[in-house]
């Protein structure tokens, strides 16, 4: 199973912690940091396009904001040095103090830095200079969109004390012995529970004593035990009686004082907040990789065999997130699909799809405009994808229910969906024009195959090019003309990478491949030879491994290797043409523009009666994965190469991305 | 307390055990940022603020004025898929 735990952390979370801060760094900078780790935390599978990682950064900016009402330069700057414990128990590291100049000498308390992960520089914390102007670029940030600007002014105001964001209680709050261990056991428990036992006794405890309920701005009083609703005012009403004037919402974290009547952002409180909050953050993400890795290892067959894959893969996933991109096993993006019954030929050709580059940017980036189910794989638990299934019974009739299915004609069927649901995508296309089509799938799957046919009178060629999305072949021993090797394809020199003698190979089926003359219902020889006018970006070759005999039906199990590269130019009516003209075989084509390489493959075990389908996906360059249903295990290259091969994806080599 | 609300508070507590429901608050977040809600709501903050006079605005008028329109504002599709998530988690924990 795909351990992208921590590709759906998101990002907003990170964003607030580097914001939660105010002065550390040049916001420029800190903001590029956390746009970077926004990038990464969204992942590969979403194309973050430059306009979000900008939006990012504004937003970063402006959270900036109400960080920056912290306790004001009208309260003495002894104040903190006297009453605050953190300093002996804290490393110093040197933070500019949010004063104006004439204190800020004076007031200069080392301050642990914001973010583990950023590692910020930090500004000279005697450089006067630098508070101002960071808030200068904070309101032209801000002001850079219409309204912002009278925020950036505001802004401003409160720094230099002009706004209700300190309060005496808190001081009077502050008096009292040991407040910041009390405050951070009341984050630790309450707020932000980290561990399993603090999330369980989290469950049972925090309700409303009055009202019992979980939600409504639940809040806990920072005096004593008691948690009272907001809405309700069920902790107003305990402050009143009790005079504890201070409560912290359970949701948010951020303190209220019922004296003042609003949330105050005490330096020192938010410092707790805030490290409780990275704290629990890092147990969350180490507690989660192990949960997602007990996920992965189902109660199916093959349990040995994943649980000794995720345990190589266990010490690359339990690294932290900054070096996901340095990881060899590159798994964002790769998700196990639930069997909903007979499914499997559905699962198999949603991971071969799902993995072509072009179909899964061009669904991603929403290119496609309409309400259709997007294939996009996320997240670390295998998806239902009950959603396409019903989709499909409703628009491919014939494959509904939960008979087996050939998976062969699930591809195609799901592909005229897609192709018929894509109208809107494509303005300019006539909607009866079949070969005007210009919609991703027809992009990406339409080949030409090309037929001539020689009238036997006249000996003049009529040709006809036939849209294609796939190529099917006859296996040897199902046609009786294939052994038969005429001379004339002899001379063909065609690149044998899969060629092991005594089994025939993928090039074999291609060479021999018979077009069905539709006049005369008859196979043509030599004439009909596969030729392909035009090729397309995706290359799916079926083999024709269910025979009809008579009434019987039958599988052909027989093993047919093919090639990691494929050239197909040999297969193409231009070769034939020139060869034709010229009388030899053009050898000298070492253009990569009719090169491919295998990507997916679909395989069948089992019976005509009971079967099963299973594939072989590639996520990277030499990185495969066998993904039979919800189980996704790493796969060696001999493993699918030998396999018996049904459905044998090819990208072109061109376009791929590595 | 009725057969619903019992149930309720036990697929929370569940949840919160778990650690369930903080994914799915993140996924949530993801979300709704995504598709725009957030920045929607963003502006009609602003906007409120700048209607009431930054001095005297409290935090619970905002929340008196932001909570209808930001449930409304969910889009269908969120709407849809927290559910589905939490769906997965029960079939998952089916021994709940």
């Amino acid at each position: 199973m795909a351990q992208v735990r921590e590709t759906s952390l998101p990002s907003g979370s990170l964003v607030l912690w580097s914001s939660g801060g105010g002065g550390g760094a040049s916001p420029k900078e800190k903001a590029k940091k956390a746009g970077e780790m926004e990038k990464d935390a969204v992942g590969a599978t979403k194309a973050c396009s430059g306009q979000d990682a900008k939006e990012m950064k504004l937003e970063l900016l402006q959270d900036h904001k109400p960080c920056d009402k912290k306790v004001l330069p009208s309260s003495p700057p002894r104040c903190y040095i006297s009453s605050s414990p953190l300093c002996p128990r804290r490393k110093p590291r040197p933070r500019p103090q949010p004063r104006p100049a004439p204190e800020a000498r004076l007031g200069s308390r080392p301050h642990p830095s914001l973010h583990p992960i950023l590692p910020l520089p930090f500004p000279h914390p005697s450089d006067p200079g630098s508070r101002p102007q960071m808030l200068q670029s904070f309101s032209g940030g801000l002001g850079g969109s219409g309204d912002r600007s009278g925020l950036g002014d505001w802004l401003l105001e409160v720094e230099f004390g002009r706004g209700p964001t300190w309060c005496s209680h808190v001081e009077n709050f502050k008096v009292a012995k040991n407040w910041p261990k009390n405050l951070r056991l009341i984050y630790q428990r309450f707020v932000w529970s980290g561990t399993p036992e603090t999330r369980k006794h989290k469950a049972k405890t925090c309700i409303c004593h009055v009202c019992s309920t979980r939600m409504n701005r639940l809040h806990s009083c920072l005096s004593c035990v008691f948690f009272g609703c907001f809405t309700e005012n069920h902790i107003h009403k305990h402050a009143e009686a009790k005079q504890h004037n201070l409560a912290v919402d359970l949701y948010h974290g951020v303190i209220y004082c019922f004296m003042c009547k609003d949330y105050i952002y005490d330096k020192d409180m938010e410092w707790i907040a805030k490290e409780t909050k990275e704290k629990n953050l890092k147990l969350l993400t180490s507690i989660s990789t192990d949960v997602s890795q007990q996920q992965c290892i189902t109660s199916d067959v093959e349990e040995k065999h994943s649980t000794c894959e995720s345990k190589e893969q266990e010490p690359k996933f339990v690294k932290p997130k900054k070096k996901r991109r340095k990881k060899s096993v590159y798994t964002v993006g790769l998700r196990g699909l639930i069997n909903l019954g007979n499914t499997c030929f559905m699962n198999c050709i949603v991971q071969a799809l799902t993995h072509i580059p072009l179909l899964k940017d061009f669904f991603l980036s929403d290119k496609h405009k309409c309400r259709m189910t997007s294939p996009a794989c996320v997240f670390r638990t295998p998806h239902i994808p009950y959603k396409l299934l019903h989709l499909i019974w409703i628009h491919a009739e014939h494959l509904a229910g939960y008979r087996q299915q050939d998976a062969h004609e699930f591809l195609i069927a799901i592909l005229d969906v897609l192709h018929r649901h894509s109208r809107d995508d494509n303005v300019e296309q006539e909607a009866n024009n079949s070969t005007c089509c210009n919609c991703i799938i027809d992009q990406i799957f339409t080949g030409g195959l090309q037929s001539d046919v020689t009238c036997q009178a006249c000996h003049s060629v009529s040709t006809t090019i036939d849209p294609c999305w796939d190529i099917s072949l006859d296996l040897p021993g199902s046609c009786a003309t294939f052994s038969s090797q005429n001379p004339e394809k002899a001379d063909i020199t065609v690149s044998r990478d899969d060629h092991i003698p005594g089994i025939p190979s993928l090039t074999d089926c291609l060479q021999c491949a018979k077009i069905k003359c539709s006049s005369c219902q008859s196979y043509q020889e030599s004439t009909k030879q596969l030729t392909m006018k035009k090729l397309p970006i995706v290359a799916c070759f079926h083999l024709k491994r269910f025979k009809h005999v008579g009434k019987q039906r039958r599988k052909i199990n027989t093993f047919i290797s093919f090639p990691l590269d494929l050239d197909m130019t040999p297969f193409l009516a231009s070769t034939k043409e020139r060869r034709m003209k010229e009388g030899h075989p053009a050898t000298d084509c070492t253009s990569n523009e009719n090169k491919y390489s295998l990507f997916a493959v679909i395989n069948h075990h089992g019976t005509l009666e009971s079967g099963h389908y299973t594939s072989f996906i590639q996520q990277q360059k030499d990185q495969w994965f066998s993904c039979d249903d919800a189980i996704i295990t790493k796969a060696t290259i001999e493993d699918f190469l030998y396999s018996e091969g049904y459905l044998l994806f090819y990208h072109k080599q061109g376009l791929e991305k590595d | 307390m009725n057969i619903d609300e019992q149930l309720r508070a036990a697929i929370n507590q569940k949840l919160i055990e778990t650690g369930e429901r903080e994914c799915l608050k993140e996924l949530l977040r993801a979300k709704l940022t995504e598709c725009g809600w957030k920045d929607q709501l963003k502006a009609h903050c602003k906007k409120v603020i700048k209607e009431k006079g930054l001095e005297h605005v409290t935090v619970d008028d905002l929340v008196a004025e932001i909570t209808p329109k930001g449930r409304a504002l969910v889009p269908d599709s969120v709407k849809k898929e927290l559910p589905q998530g939490i769906r997965t988690f029960l079939a998952q924990h089916a021994s709940l």
